[in-house]
């Protein structure tokens, strides 16, 4: 089963206008037996406003740059903060097992803890519950 | 949660129901910011009652307003409306951010509180 700092790859994820895309998701934590995943989403789409590499709070966004040779990340990467999803290990599983929600990496350590460092500087915005989850 | 008619209004001469919560609720689902805000609008609004409460919502140029004036009735506030060009979100990046919530709930049609998925 999935463990913090994984990436999964969504080939299907529909938009509102109907068109199929790519998705990409980073899982948040270790769940113990029936707590969900706590899992946020990726964006290639540039903010409005400026912004530097890694936590950007005031946006509510972590960028990761692309790596010459980066394996997961081919494209710069906006975290997107401002909201925590939770995702069952059904999600996952079904996922798994259609092909919609597949394994594609994880983030080195490093860019964990500051992906959570980040989490933890805009706890006002995090719901409680996920905040727990995700920080014990 | 459980409506209790009580009494009637001799100004409006219309009869005043009571919520009362049957359970207690699970502020967990909440933000911290979240929580704030809610805290903030109880102690502003708790003395209010509903007329007044009604005649606040449909204020000259707010968002009921400004719909009604553009849309017609019973047409759907945009949530936009509520930002100032003081508020630190543009009005596009508040559009994109509800729409990308939406496609979320669309293609993970889970429960967003965690509490209800565990049963």
């Amino acid at each position: 089963m999935p463990s913090r700092g994984e990436i999964y790859y969504s080939s299907k994820f529909q938009y509102l206008d109907g068109s199929f895309g790519e998705k990409l998701f980073i899982v948040l934590n270790n769940p113990k037996e029936s707590e969900p995943y706590i899992v946020v989403r990726t964006t290639t789409t540039e903010p409005e406003h400026s912004f530097r590499e890694l936590c950007n709070p005031e946006l509510q966004l972590f960028f990761i740059k692309k790596k010459p040779n980066g394996e997961v990340f081919k494209k710069d990467t906006f975290v997107q903060l401002s909201e925590t999803f939770p995702f069952t290990q059904y999600d996952f599983l079904s996922g798994h097992f259609d092909s919609s929600l597949q394994f594609i990496g994880c983030l080195s350590n490093l860019c964990l803890r500051q992906l959570l460092n980040c989490i933890y500087k805009i706890k006002e915005d995090v719901i409680t519950q996920h905040f727990k989850l995700i920080f014990g | 949660m459980k409506l209790i008619q009580s009494t009637l209004d001799e100004d409006t001469e219309s009869i005043k129901v009571k919520f009362v919560t049957c359970q207690k609720p699970d502020m967990s689902v909440f933000t911290p910011r979240q929580l704030k805000i809610i805290d903030e609008i109880l102690f502003t609004y708790k003395e209010v009652t509903p007329s007044l409460m009604s005649s606040i919502s449909h204020v000259i140029d707010e968002p009921w307003d400004m719909t009604v004036r553009k849309k017609g009735l019973k047409q759907q506030i945009d949530f936009n409306l509520a930002l100032k060009p003081t508020d630190p979100v543009t009005p596009k990046e508040a559009e994109l951010k509800m729409r990308e919530r939406r496609e979320m709930i669309h293609n993970f049609p889970f429960e967003l509180s965690s509490n209800a998925q565990q049963g």
